[in-house]
């Protein structure tokens, strides 16, 4: 029974096992860390670079804006900050205190500074105590550096608007954060575009941030710096803005609230556009105060608006063209079929009012546009139907989306669908005659009226607004396909002899404003189109007359033209708000600015 | 006379030191020196706080290894039952004087360092299941209840205790540990299949009643890290982070990021490993795991060669708990077991459990030295198995 050998073999045979099991163990460990340590070594380098290494991001110099002869409309200005480390700084209280006793920094500086701080907390990025230091503060730190540890004084970029207000709305401005956020990652010292060419090709200007990488502890303290990749700066961009005919244009229409602009005939390119009132973008550039915001963003006349591209506004006569074309594409009537008009045309039990109470008598199709006859267009419009006048509409461009800077318009091309689809209700035949001259629900942008001419007046050639000479990576550089629209060039031909005779002719509504200069005709169309409705009360007793009702009751006055005759080289759209008559104060101005395009672009000089 | 006897007796105590095992005593050097590099690292480059420290330890440690290697082993035959109620009445103190650390006793505070009996009762364990198996003529278990009932009481006592601290961990090293060496002595296989059939039923139990929070976390962010990466989940993700990166060659003496920005948090005690592996590779963790097996193999080596049962089962019984060390803390801080708070022996920084080891290295050492001494058994005053 007890057998010491027996006992011995066992234990032997026990120590056997154990020492295979710990073999397998030990295997079982080696497999292990060959799993982590050799197979999946990269993944988790990967991993430990991603626990150490923070990006702080430095914004690059943003690129420049020209306009069509060079010369630079936005600038990038250094100016002195006084900026602290937070990560380098022990006692960030004393600093501030001490810089507070070495220059005068302002409450309102400290304030943003803390609220900085709070923000940017353990994002290792240096953040500006004040702005704007004069030589002799700059000096002053510098000399008591040694005593202030984390302080550095650092050039920042400001954006410069070289002409201010002249170019407000196309350029649009940046913020002035100094920092923004970039996919979690904080880039200091960033302008971002927030409205009008610095917003749109914001991409193109921002160029690439610099990249620093450091490194940080587990608590996310900086350590060091590890590596550092220099920014690279923006594209410079070049508009198709002439700067002299865009000064012009502000003085001529500045004393208004409205818009103007001009576009080469040839290919869309904007030659200048003004919207009014405007305002100083160089303010954005500044930390703008509260009150100054308040002050622009509350102003009645609305100085942020893009006007020529974003301002909305019932066309009247000047939609007359694209009825007209209408009614000739659709066989509605000829050119010489005529039309009675003695001063008002009767649907149903309701009158539509002629302009001319007197009446234009017989009137043919050039003769109606020349003298702008309500009840000419009231008849072939109901001929055509909604329908019909919308899609030529559309083809002139209404309505059209060319690119983000000049958006997708807001602007209403009603038809029955649209009213449908907005007040659930069907279409009346009284709205098919307030769209025929122009009024009722249609609403356009002085841009789509200048389209729309040029659409007209250039042989059947498509126009697409353009304001970028060119872009780095674009194919634009080699000349567009010219498309052609499918009106017959002889009905387009009808329409631009008609708003030749609208200034040409004795009778035409904008006589006063030709250029008498055979090289050089103006043609066009005036609008005058109503902002409130006049009542029949109103018209038994007499219509008020614009100089008698308060400003915001008044008419907008409308001028689409261009010149010369033959060959149009520049198209022109000027709105003017409640200013009364488009041919008293709309066409003169549209003349002049037809005939200053001439003078800047090619230096010729046109007889008045 | 007895100035001559004492002389006489130093002499003899001096003469054993050329016998004791040397090859053990130079891989613990060994050891310990990759660990006393590491501790340097951990410092940032310094000494300081550790690596200067745990050296004055190691230096006391050695003179505990050669103390113990040279006194007669009949010496710790018949004192195993002092020592280990000595040990067992340290871990009552702790549980009413204890140094609270990550959440639970551990500690006794005795001046010049801290006192951790959990890893003293391992070793104290060892020598009295030794002891009492070298006295019992036969190791058949299920032949006598006595056989079966001691044991598991001796074990069952400071375990319990040591759950209560509570360190799970701990805790089952004890239990491991020493059913590891029952099977070793003979504890039949039918033992551990009814054990695991009472595990499985009894498992769901202690889970609801025994477990404290902390643990059961420990459970959950072992099988799912990613459930709490910044919480109970850090510590694993950012242990196998450090032990990847370093690749093949690992990133440099003093350069491994994991541990120096602190993403690696207990670097220098339970987490060295992953020190070693961010700096020296996968080369420097297995050149350590190699160093391992040799001292563990050697150790069983010993055990089989020695004469009697007692240095036998000593030596065997100290192999086994250096495995568990070796594999629990590796294990762990790759990922493959819950996190349970194990040091790594000889390298971890903290003086206890290098102690302890070494008191357990030489004992191995003095079972080597005395290989061919016969003890007699007490009971039956029979020599030999």
């Amino acid at each position: 029974m007890y057998n010491a050998k027996k006992i011995k073999n066992k234990i032997i045979r026990r120590v056997v096992i154990l020492g295979s099991f710990k073999l397998l163990i030990f295997s079982v460990i080696i497999s292990r860390l060959y799993k982590l340590q050799v197979i999946d070594r990269q993944k988790y380098k990967t991993l430990a670079n991603k626990n150490r290494i923070d990006l702080v991001l430095h914004a690059a110099t943003r690129g420049k804006v020209m306009d069509s002869e060079g010369g630079i409309i936005a600038d990038n200005r250094k100016i002195f900050t006084v900026n602290l480390n937070p990560h380098l700084i022990k006692d960030i209280d004393l600093t501030v205190n001490t810089l507070k006793n070495l220059i005068n920094i302002s409450d309102k500086d400290t304030k943003i500074f803390y609220s900085k701080l709070k923000e940017l907390e353990k994002s290792h990025i240096s953040i500006p105590l004040k702005r704007y230091l004069s030589w002799n503060e700059v000096s002053i730190i510098s000399v008591n550096k040694p005593k202030l540890v984390g302080v550095n004084i650092e050039f920042y970029s400001i954006r410069e608007y070289r002409r201010g207000s002249y170019y407000a709305h196309i350029l649009g401005y940046t913020s002035n954060h100094f920092d923004s956020f970039n996919k979690d990652k904080i880039i200091s010292n960033d302008l971002a575009g927030i409205s009008g060419i610095e917003k749109i090709y914001d991409s193109y200007l921002r160029g690439v941030p610099g990249i620093e990488q450091i490194e940080v502890n587990a608590q996310g303290n900086y350590v060091r710096r590890l590596d550092i990749e220099k920014s690279k700066t923006g594209y410079n961009l070049q508009v198709t803005i002439n700067s002299k005919l865009q000064d012009f244009t502000h003085k001529k229409i500045s004393s208004n609230i409205g818009a103007a602009l001009i576009i080469d005939a040839s290919n869309g390119d904007l030659l200048s556009s003004v919207s009014s009132p405007s305002y100083d973008p160089n303010i954005f550039s500044k930390t703008l105060s509260n009150s100054d915001w308040q002050k622009i963003i509350s102003s009645e006349n609305a100085p942020l608006i893009n006007r020529p591209i974003k301002g909305l506004y019932p066309p009247g006569s000047t939609f007359k063209p694209v009825v007209a074309l209408a009614a000739l594409k659709y066989g509605v009537i000829k050119k010489t079929d005529k039309i009675f008009c003695n001063g008002f045309y009767t649907l149903g039990d309701r009158d539509f009012h002629c302009w001319n109470k007197a009446g234009h008598g017989n009137v043919n199709i050039t003769d109606a546009m020349a003298e702008s006859c309500d009840v000419y267009f009231y008849e072939i419009a109901l001929k055509l139907g909604i329908e019909r006048i919308a899609e030529t509409a559309n083809l002139l461009g209404f309505g059209s989306y060319y690119d983000d800077f000049f958006g997708i318009p807001k602007s209403i091309v009603p038809n029955k669908k649209w009213k449908n689809d907005k007040y659930n209700e069907k279409w009346q035949k009284g709205e098919t005659l307030n769209v025929g001259i122009g009024q009722g629900f249609l609403l356009s942008t002085p841009l789509e009226l200048a389209i729309m001419t040029a659409n007209l007046i250039n042989g059947g050639k498509i126009i697409r607004p353009n304001i970028i000479k060119s872009l780095p990576d674009s194919t634009k550089t080699a000349s567009p396909k010219v498309i052609y629209n499918n009106f017959k060039i002889e009905h387009l031909n009808i329409i631009k002899d008609a708003m030749f005779k609208v200034v040409n002719s004795s009778k035409g509504t904008a006589r006063k404003s030709t250029s008498n200069d055979e090289e050089y005709p103006i043609s066009g169309k005036t609008g005058t189109s109503q902002v409130r409705e006049i009542s029949m009360a109103e018209r038994a007793t007499g219509i008020i007359k614009n100089k008698d009702l308060p400003l915001n009751k008044r008419d907008h006055a409308l001028f689409i033209g261009f010149a010369p005759f033959n060959k149009p080289k520049y198209i022109t759209a000027v709105v003017l708000e409640h200013a009364g008559g488009g041919s008293a104060s709309a066409a003169p101005i549209g003349r002049d600015l037809l005939i200053a395009s001439r003078k800047i672009i090619e230096g010729i000089d046109t007889n008045l | 006379m007895l100035l001559n006897n004492i002389s006489k007796l130093i002499s003899v105590q001096m003469n054993r030191l050329f016998y004791i095992n040397y090859i053990l005593l130079i891989l613990s050097i060994i050891i310990f020196s990759i660990g006393l590099i590491l501790l340097y690292s951990a410092g940032g480059g310094s000494m300081e706080p550790w690596g200067s420290k745990q050296l004055i330890r190691f230096i006391i440690s050695i003179g505990v290894f050669l103390s113990v290697s040279i006194i007669n082993i009949r010496f710790w035959l018949g004192s195993s039952y002092y020592i280990y109620a000595f040990s067992l009445f340290l871990l009552f103190l702790v549980n009413f004087y204890g140094n609270t650390g990550m959440g639970s006793q551990r500690w006794l505070n005795l001046g010049l360092f801290n006192l951790q009996p959990s890893e003293l009762i391992k070793f104290s364990l060892v020598l009295v299941l030794a002891r009492y198996f070298h006295n019992e003529k036969d190791l058949n278990f299920w032949n006598n209840c006595k056989n079966f009932t001691y044991p598991l009481v001796l074990i069952s006592i400071p375990a319990y205790i040591i759950f209560q601290q509570p360190d799970l961990g701990s805790s089952l090293i004890v239990i491991i540990g020493s059913v590891t060496i029952l099977f070793v002595i003979g504890l039949s296989l039918w033992f551990f299949i009814g054990s695991a059939i009472l595990i499985s039923i009894l498992a769901p139990i202690a889970w609801i009643y025994l477990l404290y929070d902390y643990q059961k976390n420990r459970i959950f962010t072992f099988l799912d890290p990613l459930r709490d990466p910044l919480g109970s989940g850090y510590h694993i993700i950012q242990s196998k982070i450090a032990l990847g990166s370093g690749g093949l060659f690992g990133k440099g003496f003093l350069q491994g990021t994991q541990s120096h920005l602190n993403f690696l948090p207990e670097m220098q005690t339970d987490f060295i490993f992953t020190l070693l592996a961010e700096e020296f590779g996968i080369l420097g963790t297995l050149i350590l795991l190699f160093l391992f097996f040799i001292i563990i193999f050697y150790s069983l080596v010993i055990g089989l060669i020695c004469k009697s049962r007692f240095a036998c089962f000593v030596s065997i019984g100290v192999s086994i708990n250096i495995f568990y060390y070796v594999f629990i803390n590796t294990a762990m801080v790759s990922g493959l077991i819950p996190i349970v708070g194990v040091p790594l022996p000889l390298v971890s920084y903290g003086g206890t459990s290098m102690m302890c080891v070494m008191f357990g290295l030489g004992l191995v050492s003095n079972s080597y030295l005395f290989r061919n001494e016969v003890l007699p058994r007490y009971k039956d005053g029979l020599l030999g198995w």
